[in-house]
């Protein structure tokens, strides 16, 4: 939930792909910099898509950037202007080879029964953001003008329906769904951006 | 790929769920990686997801016992109808018919919870001396109520539907709250008929008595 209440730029985007690439392989320090800072936080959503424990999610994270900087600097960017999809690439390959790593070791120790491994229990503090997070959602719930528009966020994030399917059942148009969706987001940032400033008052 | 076409396509929804084909998945990636309003709509839309999923985790489940207990009191009707016939009548004919019947009666019953359920919240903060006006679905559909009440004091609730008559219709034992300030109560529609009721939620005591809880008035009118 970290980037909700961030006012983001990316202000860092300076120098196009090529550019970046160009200057990091003449040796400019700042240029690797910059690289890190523009791709960081898409780098993190990537693998904290696929990846729930955050100390794996910080280790794919730094290794994604060192492997990164290291082809950059060597020359191994074949399309320096898509240098973003070749930044992501590395990020995908390395989640999937944790997960392999993963599931040699699970092989590895599943012939041994007595072995136990606690499982991780959400921290208090993530219990108490699960709770909070919750009662928001509540709140953006109950502020919905229909029940109608409070079935088609449950339906959508819930039940994982599919957009035309709750259209066709709730005999809504594209327009409407996107405006509840969209409607719902704003507010779910604005209650969390104002909650988030009163806790800091 | 173009930033308007992340927001027609519904792509950042269809990211943050998982089911996206591996190249579209990483045509999207390559665009947020470098888009911070694509990075902030992701984080918002997984957040609320979350939220959303962490506010009624409970009824899902609730929903699929009540199924089963459903399923299971017709198979018990099924069982008694043929047990009855074949004393009855004691020819297989009969009975073949008969429990052809109850298994179209069973699959019957099955069909409407199945539908997508609708969801009403129903708060004391609002004006609790009005009721709250619902439409009663128009087909066999589970209605799930939101109601909010304080959940911290006991582990089990029991939540039961009064008619205007001061009649109880419907009850169900054991729920679990959804989070420290409300409670899941999943309804078939098909319990209820067009009338006002109230929602009374009680908690339920070590020694199985109930203490009331919370009160909701609604107003259920004809759908179509």
């Amino acid at each position: 939930m970290g980037g909700v209440y961030a006012a983001r730029r990316m202000e860092v985007a300076g120098s196009s792909d090529a550019g970046l690439v160009s200057r990091i392989r003449s040796g400019e320090r700042p240029a690797e910099d910059e690289l890190v800072q523009r791709f960081s936080r898409g780098v993190s959503i990537i693998i904290g898509q696929s990846l729930a424990d955050p100390s794996a999610a910080a280790d794919v994270y730094q290794e994604t950037f060192r492997l990164a900087l290291l082809k950059v600097r060597g020359g191994e960017v074949r399309e320096p202007e898509r240098l973003a999809g070749f930044v992501c690439g590395i990020a995908r390959s390395l989640v999937i080879e944790h997960f392999r790593v993963a599931a040699r070791f699970k092989e590895r120790h599943e012939a041994e029964p007595d072995r136990q491994f606690p499982s991780p229990e959400p921290s208090p503090l993530d219990q108490l953001l699960r709770k909070e997070r919750a009662a928001l959602a509540r709140l953006v719930l109950s502020e919905l003008p229909s029940d109608r528009d409070r079935t088609i966020l449950y339906r959508f994030y819930l039940e994982d329906g599919e957009k035309d399917d709750i259209c066709a059942d709730l005999g809504i148009t594209a327009l409407h769904f996107n405006q509840v969706i969209s409607r719902a987001r704003q507010r779910y940032k604005k209650i969390y951006e104002s909650m988030r400033e009163g806790r800091k008052k | 790929m173009q930033h308007s076409q992340i927001e027609e396509q519904n792509l950042i929804d269809r990211y943050v769920r998982g089911t996206m084909p591996a190249a579209e998945r990483a045509e999207v990636e390559a665009h947020f990686v470098d888009c911070a309003e694509c990075q902030e709509q992701l984080d918002i839309a997984k957040s609320l997801r979350q939220a959303i999923r962490e506010s009624s985790a409970g009824w899902g489940n609730e929903q699929a016992r009540q199924r089963e207990r459903q399923a299971s009191r017709w198979r018990w009707v099924a069982i008694a109808a043929c047990a009855g016939l074949l004393m009855a009548l004691g020819t297989s004919a009969v009975l073949l018919l008969q429990r052809e019947r109850a298994r179209s009666e069973l699959a019957g019953a099955r069909l409407g919870p199945e539908l997508a359920p609708v969801v009403f919240g129903l708060s004391l903060s609002r004006n609790a001396a009005e009721p709250r006006d619902i439409t009663l679905p128009g087909d066999s559909r589970w209605m799930i109520f939101l109601a909010e009440i304080d959940a911290t004091r006991y582990l089990r609730y029991r939540a039961s539907v009064i008619g205007s008559q001061g009649k109880e219709i419907w009850r169900q034992d054991g729920l679990q709250p959804n989070s420290p300030d409300s409670i899941s109560v999943a309804i078939p529609s098909s319990a209820l008929q067009p009338g006002t009721y109230a929602l009374a939620v009680s908690g339920v005591q070590p020694d199985g008595s109930s203490i009331p809880v919370a009160r909701f008035l609604f107003r259920l009118a004809a759908g179509k």
